[in-house]
């Protein structure tokens, strides 16, 4: 069985590719919404209080954008917290792979997968891109955010010609291209393999 | 100034007094004059209206019938005059009875010699004096058989509703058909009959109200019954709604599956406030159609809703288009 990495910044539309694999029964693992999940574990709460105090804390949950703002401002702090839930994700993604075996190649979806070298521990890379300037505004209506706020987000993430020389598969997601064939010929080829 | 000057002159004044006085005399005499006039015998034709009561039953007054009497009335002034101006206007009622009528083919006939009705005129009027002649000799009417049929009511209605507002059902007529009366000439050309135009603008509220009808215009007069219908317009307040369905493939070409992107759609639309509650995918079906595919090639497939509940009105569907992809 294979395992593919699928990746795209901000605002690409890797989650609707990951909704057209589904619809070709293939498994699919989304990465940052397992991560997500984990921030609401009494388990995860009590360690990012031991790593970054009381002031990320807002009504007994985690507020996530001051922890973003704390994380992202001081990479030692980052790297923290990357190495709390990582793991974390990676146990359960683990697990989940072991539910289904019987596919012929499950998919690992997640925002940032060349930066962090995971995708060296995939069998292949799926990397969806898209003109910024459709991502910003996809972001924008998506999250009810500002233009800026959504360049601020995009400079933490590699650019597209950073990751596509990493990348075995392309999908176009601009406004005019077809998703379900460029998906239909990748799925094809995959099974293939 | 040699007048103004005289009028100021005691003798003058004396003057003036005496055309005063011959004024007044000439009024008194003409007075007396007209007194002794109308005291005279004269004899002069005054018109008086007929109305025709008593039509028998099922049958319908046609042709042109005399609508006015002549008389010619030999009288004082004082009493014509008073006829004339007091007691002209009103009518004079000529009352049918069935046994006079005379059939001829399709018709009935109804004739009454008028110098019989001179003593009930002279009664009516309370004229003084003498009925010399009355014209027309011989009236003559002419009956035709009354008809019946059922005709549909057109609602002659236009009506604007407020923002949000919309029509919750079609606008309901009660009843659907009255039945026209008439002669067969003149109901043999009506195939409708209209309400009175009436005009609603910016509704919130439903209309529930009588509206009477226009009775056709024909050569004789038709009747309706009813002569009025119920109308009755739901009005209610709207709310937009957006629903996920699945979309559904039809004319499939046979040996073939087809995959669609993406597999579900928003729809849009208008639900009334009280049905919001009731609105379920499952009263929709959304689908595209593969007929579409024969003969040239697509990128996507149009959307279409071929079911939906009758109490929304869709608005749009998101996606319009699909992608598709046949699988072999």
């Amino acid at each position: 069985m294979l395992e593919i990495g699928l990746t795209g910044g901000i605002g690409s539309g890797k989650s609707l590719i990951a909704r057209i694999f589904k619809m070709f029964d293939v498994p699919v693992f989304d990465a940052d919404f397992e991560a997500k999940s984990l921030y609401q574990e009494i388990e995860t709460m009590e360690k990012i209080r031991q790593l970054f105090g009381e002031r990320v804390f807002n009504k007994g949950e985690i507020d996530r954008k001051v922890l973003a703002n704390m994380v992202f401002s001081e990479q030692s702090m980052l790297n923290k917290l990357n190495q709390l839930i990582h793991p974390k994700v990676r146990s359960l993604y683990t697990n989940w792979v072991g539910k289904n075996l019987n596919a012929p190649y499950v998919v690992y979806e997640a925002a940032i997968l060349f930066e962090t070298g995971y995708y060296q521990k995939l069998d292949k890379t799926i990397l969806v891109v898209a003109e910024e300037e459709l991502r910003i505004r996809r972001t924008m209506k998506r999250d009810q955010t500002t233009r800026a706020e959504v360049l601020h987000r995009m400079s933490r993430q590699w650019s597209d010609e950073r990751k596509i020389p990493l990348a075995d598969f392309i999908i176009h997601n601009n406004d005019n291209d077809l998703l379900l064939p460029q998906v239909y010929d990748v799925h094809q080829r995959l099974l293939g393999f | 100034m040699k007048i103004f000057k005289q009028s100021n002159e005691p003798g003058e004044r004396n003057y003036r007094y005496n055309t005063s006085v011959f004024l007044i005399c000439l009024v008194i005499s003409a007075i007396f004059w007209l007194l002794v006039k109308f005291a005279d015998e004269n004899q002069t034709d005054i018109t008086i209206p007929v109305k025709y009561t008593g039509i028998p039953q099922g049958k319908q007054l046609v042709g042109n019938p005399d609508s006015v009497l002549t008389i010619n009335i030999k009288s004082s002034g004082f009493g014509l005059l008073r006829f004339k101006y007091l007691l002209s206007e009103k009518p004079f009622v000529i009352h049918l009875s069935d046994n006079q009528l005379i059939k001829q083919n399709n018709t009935y006939t109804y004739s009454i010699g008028t110098i019989s009705l001179v003593q009930q005129i002279i009664d009516l009027y309370r004229i003084s004096g003498s009925i010399e002649y009355v014209s027309p000799e011989t009236v003559i009417l002419r009956f035709e058989d009354q008809q019946s049929k059922l005709v549909p009511v057109i609602p002659d209605i236009s009506y604007t509703l407020m923002k949000q507002y919309y029509a919750y059902d079609s606008l309901k007529i009660d009843p659907k058909y009255v039945e026209i009366k008439g002669v067969e000439e003149s109901i043999s050309s009506i195939f409708f009959v209209k309400t009175e135009p009436l005009k609603f603008e910016n509704l919130t509220v439903s209309i529930q109200q009588k509206v009477r009808l226009q009775v056709p215009d024909s050569k004789y007069p038709v009747e309706l019954y009813p002569d009025e219908v119920n109308l009755f317009l739901p009005v209610e307040k709207y709310t937009e709604a957006e629903i996920q369905i699945p979309v559904e493939t039809k004319n499939t070409p046979p040996g073939i599956r087809v995959k669609l992107f993406p597999e579900k759609v928003t729809v849009f639309c208008m639900v009334a406030l009280k049905d919001f509650k009731r609105l379920e995918p499952s009263l929709f079906t959304c689908t595209v159609d593969l007929a579409e595919l024969q003969g040239e090639s697509r990128k996507r497939l149009k959307c279409e809703i071929d079911a939906s509940p009758s109490f929304v009105k869709i608005q749009r569907i998101v996606p319009a288009d699909v992608e598709y992809i046949i699988l072999k």
